[in-house]
C-alpha cells in the first residue's frame, strides 16, 4: 500500500518538477492582443482628420502592407445619393470581408461625414473586436419610440400562440433493482407585453422495484398529474391580475383529484420590464378548493371543500456583486381559520472578493393545514422510500457552501486532453 | 371576506372573455418598422446557448426578432464554452449566415473570469454578441439606429500575476445540507481541495475531497433507522502535450468508499491518449482513444465474497470517446473495457451515448443511455443485505449488469418568434437550491 503511495507521490513530483522547467509563456493571458486595429483607408472626398478623431479604436495607416483590414469608400455617382463601403481582411483576418451601402448627401456636409464615420465603425467592430481596445466597445441602440423588437401581428399567423407537446422517459436498475418514470407534458402558450396565458397539463409515473434476496420483493408506486391554466393581465408597468385554475392528483399526497379555482392581483415595487436584474412582488390570491381523497383521511373525510387565500412576497435580485432572493408564503383557510401553513425561503450567493464566493439558502415550514394526511399507519417501506406524505408540524432545508481559489487566476489557456 | 370573494369573482368572470379575445385579435402595441434606406426586415436570429441567460438578452438586445427554430432563421448563433487554467470559461460564439447571409460565418472567442456572477457572465455575452450581430443587423431596417460606442480605457490592465504562481490555481470548496421534518432528517456534508496548472504543454491536478450523508428515519413503531455512508479521494492527474493529438499521462489514486466495500483502495496507472482531431477543435468536434495500464491495491471494510481482506490486481483499460457540438445539435458516446491481468475473465465493459438533435423544424429528441457488463465484483461484502441496507441503497450488491437510460422528443408548433418576456405570475424565482 504504501509502496504504492510512494510510487504515485514520487511519479507526480518529478513530473511537477519538470513543468517547473516549462516557460510560464505557454499559459495564455487576456492581454495578448495586438493594441489596436491597423486600417488602411482608399478613400478620396473623406475627412481623415475627423474619423480619426471619431474613431479611436483604430489606427489608420498609410503602408497598406501592415494593415490587417483594407477599406474601400466609393462616393456616389452624380446622380446618386448611394455611398458603398467594402472592408477586407488581411493577415489573421483573410477571408473576412463584408460590404454595405447607404444613402447620404455630399461628402462636405457635415452630416454625412458623420454618417460614414457611423458606418466604418461598424463595419470595423468585427475587427477591433479582436485587439486590445476590443474590451472598450459596445453597441449602441435608439431604439424608435414604436417598439420594434415585437414582431407585428401580420407577419405571425398564428397570433402569439406556441403549442408543445413532450415525452420523457427515463430508467436505470441492475440485477436486484429496478427503476422507470415517465413524464408526459403537453402546453399552449401565448405570451404578449398585455396577456400571459398558458394551458397546460402533465402526467408523470415512478415506478421502483427492489430484490430483498430472500425471494421477498418490494415495489413502489407514486403518481401525479394536474391540467392547469394561467391568466394574466397587464394592468401597468408594476401591476397585473391574474385568474388560475387547475385540477391535480397526486398518490404521495393522498389526492385523487383536487380542483382549484383563483383569482388574484400582483404588484411589483420595481417595474416588470426590470424583471431580469431585481423584482419584488406581492401577490394575493383567494378561491375554492375541492378535494377528492384516495383513502380516508385522518379526519374520516373521503371529500371535502374549502376556500381559502394566499398572500406571498417575494424578492429577486441579479445584480453584479451575485444573487439572491426571498420570498414569504401564508396560506389559510377561510372556512377554518387555525389551518395555515407559513413558508418563508431565501437564496443568496454573493461574490465577496475575487478569491472567495459564498452561497446559502434555506427554507422553513410551519405546517398547520395537514387535513388530506391518510389514516392509519404507515409501512417501513413507504417511510424509507418517502412514499406518502407523513405527519409533521414543520419541515426544513438548510443548504451552504463556500468557493476559495488563488493562484494563476488569470490563466485562460483552455487544454481539453484527458478530460475523460 | 364575502365581499372581497365575490368582488375578485366578479372580476374574474370580466377577465376571461377579454383574455380570449385579445387572443384573437393583434396587440395595441403592434410595431411600425421604422423607415429606412434598407427594405429588409428584422434580422431572425437563432440562439442557440445554454449560459447566456437568453431571458436578458431578450430584453437588452432588441434590435433582432429571436425565433424559436433554426429553420426560420437568418443567423444560427452557436454557443460553446470551456474551463479555462483558472477555472473561469472560455466562450467561443459561432455566427452561422443562413438564407441570404449563406457563407457569411464568423467566430469570437471570449474568457469569463473564475469568479464571475452570473450577472457578469450574461453581460460579457451579451457585448460579444451585440458586436457580432452589427454587420448583420446592419443590412436590416434598424440600421440607422446602430452605432458602436468605444471609451478609451483609464490604465492598462495589470497582469501582475501572471508569473508570480508560475500558472498554479488552488481551490478549497466546503458545501453542507442539512434538512427535515418530524419523522426523517438528513444531513450531508462535502469539502474538497484542488492545486491545478495548466498551460498549452502540461496539465497537472491533485486534488482531495471528503463527503458524509446520514439519515435518520422514525418509523411508526417508534423504532428508529439511521443510515451512513461516507467516502473520500485523494487523486493526481500529470498530462503532457506531445504535438496537437498526442498525450501522455499518469493517474494516482486512493480512496475509500463505504458503498462499495472499500476501507483503502490506491492505485497507479501512466496511459496514452490520441485524439483523430486536433484537440484545438475539442468544441466543436473531438475522437479520443485511450489506454491505460497499472495495479489497484484493495483493502477492504468487511470479508469479501471471495473471503480476502486485501488484495493486489493489476488492470489495463482501454476507452474511446467521441463528442461533436454541431449546428443540427451535439452527440457523444463512449465505449470502455476494462480488465484484470491476473484473472482474464474479470472485466467490465461499457457503452454510454448522449445525443440532443434537431431533427426538423419543431421536432427534437434527446437521449442518453449507458449499459455496463460486470464481470469485476471483487469486493462485494460476504452475508446478506439488510432491508434497509437494500432501499436505502446503503452497499453495493451483486449482479452482471447495470444500465440507465433517458429519452424525451418535443415537438413544437405555432409562432416562430421568441422575442417577449413577460415574468407576471411566474412565483418566486431566483432559487438555487
Amino acid at each position: 500500500m504504501r509502496r504504492f503511495l510512494c510510487a504515485a507521490l514520487l511519479g507526480v513530483s518529478t513530473l511537477v518538477g519538470a513543468t517547473g522547467l516549462a516557460r510560464a509563456q505557454e499559459t495564455r493571458t487576456p492581454s495578448d492582443q495586438p493594441a489596436t486595429l491597423r486600417v488602411s483607408l482608399h478613400c478620396d472626398l473623406c475627412d481623415l482628420a475627423f474619423l480619426k478623431t471619431n474613431i479611436g479604436f483604430a489606427d489608420f495607416v498609410a503602408d497598406a502592407e501592415t494593415a490587417e483590414v483594407d477599406v474601400t469608400v466609393s462616393a456616389p455617382a452624380a446622380t446618386s445619393t448611394e455611398w458603398k463601403l467594402a472592408f477586407a481582411g488581411r493577415g489573421r483576418f483573410a477571408g473576412r470581408d463584408r460590404a454595405f451601402t447607404f444613402s447620404a448627401g455630399a461628402a462636405a456636409i457635415d452630416e454625412t461625414r458623420k454618417e460614414l464615420a457611423r458606418w466604418l465603425k461598424i463595419g470595423l467592430a468585427e475587427y477591433a473586436l479582436d485587439t486590445g481596445a476590443g474590451a472598450q466597445l459596445d453597441v449602441k441602440f435608439n431604439r424608435p419610440s414604436t417598439n420594434t423588437s415585437t414582431p407585428s401581428a401580420n407577419r405571425d399567423r398564428w397570433n402569439y400562440w406556441v403549442f408543445r407537446v413532450g415525452v420523457d422517459a427515463f430508467g436505470n436498475g441492475e440485477q436486484a433493482t429496478v427503476s422507470r418514470s415517465y413524464f408526459v407534458n403537453t402546453s399552449a402558450n401565448r405570451t404578449t407585453e398585455n396577456w400571459k396565458i398558458r394551458i397546460g397539463g402533465y402526467r408523470s409515473l415512478n415506478w421502483n422495484s427492489f430484490d430483498l434476496g430472500d425471494g421477498e420483493t418490494i415495489e413502489s408506486n407514486v403518481s401525479d398529474w394536474s391540467a392547469d391554466t394561467l391568466i394574466v393581465k397587464s394592468l401597468t408597468g408594476h401591476l397585473s391580475a391574474a385568474l388560475t385554475a387547475s385540477v391535480t392528483g397526486s398518490t404521495f399526497s393522498n389526492e385523487e383529484r383536487v380542483g382549484q379555482f383563483a383569482p388574484g392581483v400582483e404588484y411589483d415595487i420595481f417595474p416588470y420590464s426590470e424583471s431580469t436584474k431585481r423584482s419584488l412582488t406581492i401577490q394575493y390570491t383567494v378561491g375554492p378548493a375541492f378535494y377528492d381523497y384516495e383513502a380516508e383521511t385522518i379526519f374520516g373525510k373521503m371529500t371535502e371543500k374549502i376556500a381559502k387565500h394566499t398572500v406571498s412576497t417575494s424578492l429577486g435580485l441579479s445584480q453584479p456583486w451575485g444573487q439572491a432572493g426571498g420570498s414569504f408564503i401564508l396560506t389559510q383557510q377561510l372556512t377554518a381559520l387555525e389551518r395555515t401553513r407559513l413558508t418563508f425561503s431565501g437564496s443568496v450567493r454573493v461574490r465577496l472578493t475575487r478569491s472567495l464566493t459564498v452561497n446559502a439558502s434555506g427554507s422553513y415550514d410551519r405546517i398547520r393545514d395537514q387535513f388530506t394526511l391518510e389514516k392509519g399507519e404507515a409501512s417501513e417501506e413507504e417511510v424509507l422510500l418517502r412514499q406518502r406524505q407523513l405527519a409533521t408540524g414543520h419541515r426544513y432545508r438548510f443548504s451552504f457552501g463556500f468557493q476559495f481559489s488563488f493562484g494563476a487566476l488569470s490563466n485562460i489557456t483552455v487544454n481539453p486532453r484527458f478530460s475523460l | 371576506m364575502m365581499t372581497i370573494v365575490r368582488s375578485f369573482l366578479t372580476f374574474a368572470l370580466c377577465l376571461l372573455p377579454s383574455a380570449l379575445c385579445a387572443a384573437q385579435t393583434p396587440p395595441a402595441q403592434s410595431p411600425a418598422p421604422a423607415a429606412s434606406a434598407v427594405a429588409s426586415p428584422i434580422l431572425r436570429v437563432f440562439l442557440d446557448c445554454y449560459e447566456c441567460d437568453t431571458e436578458y438578452q431578450r430584453q437588452n438586445v432588441t434590435f433582432v426578432d429571436y425565433v424559436r427554430d433554426r429553420a426560420d432563421a437568418d443567423l444560427h448563433v452557436l454557443v460553446t464554452t470551456q474551463d479555462t487554467g483558472s477555472g473561469g470559461s472560455s466562450w467561443t460564439v459561432k455566427f452561422i449566415g443562413l438564407g441570404r447571409f449563406q457563407r457569411q460565418d464568423r467566430t469570437f472567442t471570449f474568457t469569463t473570469d473564475q469568479a464571475a456572477t452570473g450577472d457578469d457572465r450574461r453581460k460579457a455575452f451579451s457585448r460579444i454578441f451585440k458586436i457580432g450581430l452589427l454587420g448583420y443587423a446592419a443590412e436590416t431596417s434598424v440600421a440607422p439606429q446602430l452605432d458602436l460606442t468605444w471609451t478609451e480605457p483609464t490604465q492598462l490592465r495589470s497582469s501582475a500575476d501572471r508569473d508570480r504562481w508560475n500558472s498554479w490555481v488552488f481551490r478549497v470548496n466546503l458545501n453542507g445540507n442539512l434538512n427535515g421534518e418530524r419523522a426523517s432528517t438528513f444531513k450531508s456534508a462535502r469539502l474538497s481541495f484542488s492545486a491545478s496548472r495548466t498551460t498549452d504543454n502540461w496539465k497537472i491536478n491533485v486534488s482531495m475531497g471528503g463527503n458524509v450523508d446520514r439519515s435518520t428515519f422514525l418509523l411508526e413503531d417508534d423504532r428508529t433507522v439511521k443510515s451512513q455512508r461516507d467516502n473520500w479521494n485523494l487523486s493526481s492527474l500529470v498530462v503532457k502535450s506531445h504535438g496537437p493529438r498526442t498525450s501522455s499521462g499518469l493517474r494516482a489514486q486512493l480512496w475509500h468508499d463505504s458503498f462499495g466495500n472499500y476501507r483503502r483502495a490506491s492505485r497507479i496507472a501512466p496511459a496514452v491518449e490520441f485524439d483523430f482531431f486536433p484537440y484545438k477543435e475539442s468544441n466543436r468536434r473531438s475522437l479520443a482513444v485511450q489506454y491505460s495500464i497499472g495495479p489497484t491495491r484493495y483493502q477492504y471494510v468487511d470479508l469479501t465474497i471471495y473471503d480476502k481482506m486485501e488484495e493486489t490486481v493489476p488492470t489495463h483499460s482501454v476507452n474511446l470517446s467521441v463528442g461533436l457540438r454541431q449546428p443540427w445539435g451535439s452527440l457523444s458516446a463512449v465505449a470502455d473495457f476494462a480488465q484484470q491481468l491476473s484473472h482474464r475473465d474479470r472485466y467490465r465493459s461499457g457503452v454510454f451515448g448522449n445525443a440532443d438533435v434537431r431533427l426538423f423544424k419543431g421536432f427534437s429528441f434527446n437521449l442518453f443511455a449507458e449499459y455496463a457488463r460486470i464481470k469485476d465484483q471483487i469486493a462485494l461484502r460476504k452475508g446478506t443485505a439488510s432491508t434497509e441496507d437494500v432501499l436505502l441503497r446503503l452497499r453495493q450488491l451483486a449482479t452482471d449488469y447495470s444500465y440507465f437510460y433517458g429519452f424525451g422528443i418535443s415537438y413544437s408548433f405555432g409562432s416562430i418568434f421568441d422575442n417577449i418576456v413577460n415574468p407576471r405570475f411566474n412565483g418566486p424565482g431566483f432559487f438555487f437550491f
